[in-house]
């Protein structure tokens, strides 16, 4: 019966901290799993600022549906929001990995920024400023695909 | 002349209602991050259905009976009800999934939240099953379905390297830097997505509802032999044009959105539009057949009066557990739960559940009780084992799989 209840308890226990465990972002345990999660974050972050790109090209070219390319904009801006902010929440394990943090949040900041200047823009049908929200997203992109290939090849 | 127009609808049928918000998702989504190697699951999935989809047209037209209707009689109620319980889960998650694609090819068009949406493609849903003779509903969404052709347009229009398409799909191993857990996990995404049990469990009670006898068994396995395989060559092109226009700029398909826009990239708006009224129509479907599936299982296993053909009255139950699948579905969505995820899930969760569709169709469908001489064949059975087999070790591995892999991250 003792051992029955300690089960019990030992098996609620853990549950708690499962739970618990999925709740709070954690700090990576190594180095290298800290730069793949940054190259894992690069990544989702490239994706969306080309899917704006494309989206917004596709637009420049009046060759998409207002509604879609809002819709695909819009969804990408989410994408680079959440991605972001699951970065910005992991604790880097060493004082070492803190530049790779800081390069990616600020590139996460400008991918968040760019697709929410193009949104904007493409909204209100503003050929310029949009213009400029793609090129800055070009830059972005740019430096994203360095990162994901420094990240992955390290 | 009738007859010619019934095998030619009943083709554009099966290739319209082959593909529904599974395929779409998941071929865009392969065809992005690993380009063509997975192409060969394509066909694997195509000749899977096709098989026992055969199997459970030919059971419904010689013996009358929809192939779920004899899967607790032949092997008896524990059994029945493990099948029906894994199908009923698996056609729910579908439904689900196939509403919010719904939902979200009119967010597309109209710029309004997809959960907006979601009650009234409910409402439509319903209307269509209570109000819609079969045959009218069957062919209006499959040939409307058809425009889903624009991504096989498309995929030509965008000019692409077809000797590096093709040496893609001739070497099936993940592209650099991707994992081979990662590729296995996909390949078995648009293994299920092909696979889906509510699409044989809908051909073989929907061949009871249109009154099939064997006389139209020509006529079933024309619609499976043609119009499956078509269908699997637009689930090409769908990869196809992600691996085009995404797979070189690093873009992974996430959203419904993604998957459109090769087609506006090669076609322009026009190609757009059609595009959009195809994954309309291919998901509104979709989402019929699934509801009508859910109804059909339930009430074949507890043996009550069912289908759609009948006025509620005198299928009052077939008709509460289509309404209550429906609101099921429905509720699911509405929680906010992304669509595209459901997707993800369902067709994955789907591949793993296989084996307790598929079993029962082979044993009944070797049944002479009830086939008399048209049972299997050797060559179908010695095919279907096989496929049984790959549907096991699918079975197995996918749970584990989708653990370690952080559901194909």
């Amino acid at each position: 019966m003792a051992v029955a209840g300690r089960v019990r308890r030992a098996a609620a226990a853990a549950l708690v901290l499962l739970a618990a465990g999925g709740c709070v972002p954690g700090p990576a345990l190594t180095a290298a799993a800290y730069r793949e999660h940054a190259a894992q974050s690069a990544t989702g972050l490239l994706s969306a600022v080309r899917t704006g790109l494309i989206a917004g090209g596709l637009a420049a070219d009046d060759r998409a549906l207002p509604t879609v390319v809002d819709t695909a904009v819009s969804e990408a801006e989410d994408d680079a929001r959440s991605i972001a902010d699951s970065f910005g929440t992991r604790q880097p394990p060493h004082p070492a990995s803190d530049l790779l943090r800081t390069r990616v949040a600020a590139l996460a900041a400008d991918a968040e920024d760019g697709l929410t200047e193009l949104r904007i823009a493409l909204r209100r049908g503003d050929a310029d400023r949009a213009g400029t929200a793609r090129r800055g997203l070009t830059a972005t992109a740019a430096e994203l695909e360095s990162v994901v290939g420094e990240e992955t090849a390290g | 002349m009738r007859r010619l127009l019934g095998f030619t609808l009943g083709f554009l049928t099966a290739i319209g209602g082959f593909l529904d918000i599974g395929d779409l998702v998941a071929n865009s989504l392969v065809g992005a991050r690993f380009g063509m190697s997975l192409a060969w699951v394509v066909p694997v999935g195509v000749v899977g259905v096709m098989l026992f989809s055969e199997m459970s047209g030919r059971v419904a037209a010689v013996s009358g009976r929809a192939t779920f209707d004899l899967v607790r009689e032949r092997m008896g109620a524990r059994a029945g009800l493990v099948n029906l319980l894994a199908s009923y889960v698996i056609t729910l998650l579908t439904l689900a999934a196939e509403i919010g694609g719904v939902a979200l090819a009119l967010e597309l068009a109209s710029s309004v939240h997809h959960l907006l949406w979601v009650p009234v493609v409910a409402v439509l849903v319903w209307v269509v099953v209570w109000r819609l003779p079969f045959s009218w509903m069957e062919q209006t969404y499959g040939l409307l379905g058809l425009a889903l052709v624009a991504f096989a347009v498309a995929l030509w229009a965008l000019g692409p390297d077809w000797g590096a398409l093709l040496s893609g799909a001739l070497h099936p191993a993940p592209p650099p830097g991707e994992a081979w857990s990662a590729w296995w996990y996909y390949a078995i995404a648009v293994f299920g997505a092909a696979m889906t049990p509510y699409t044989v469990l809908f051909f073989s009670s929907s061949g009871v509802e249109e009154g099939w006898t064997a006389r139209d068994l020509a006529r079933s396995r024309l619609n499976v032999f043609i119009g499956f395989p078509l269908g699997g060559l637009l689930a090409l092109a769908i990869m196809g044009c992600a691996a085009v226009l995404f797979q070189p700029a690093g873009v992974r398909v996430e959203h419904l959105s993604q998957v459109t826009l090769p087609v506006a990239a090669a076609l322009g708006r026009i190609g757009l539009v059609v595009v959009l009224v195809g994954v309309f129509a291919a998901t509104f479907g979709a989402a019929l057949e699934a509801a009508l599936a859910g109804g059909y299982g339930v009430a074949q296993y507890f043996g009550w009066a069912w289908g759609k053909n009948r006025a509620p009255a005198s299928a009052p139950r077939f008709h509460a557990v289509l309404l209550t699948t429906l609101l099921l579905a429905t509720a699911l969505i509405l929680t906010s739960l992304d669509p595209i995820a459901v997707t993800e899930y369902s067709i994955v969760l789907s591949a793993a559940a296989l084996p307790l569709t598929y079993l029962p169709i082979l044993v009944v469908a070797n049944d002479r009780d009830y086939l008399g001489d048209r049972v299997n064949s050797r060559f179908t059975n010695i095919l279907a084992t096989a496929y049984l087999a790959l549907v096991l070790v699918v079975s197995v591995v996918t749970i584990p799989l989708m653990v370690y892999t952080k559901a194909g991250q």
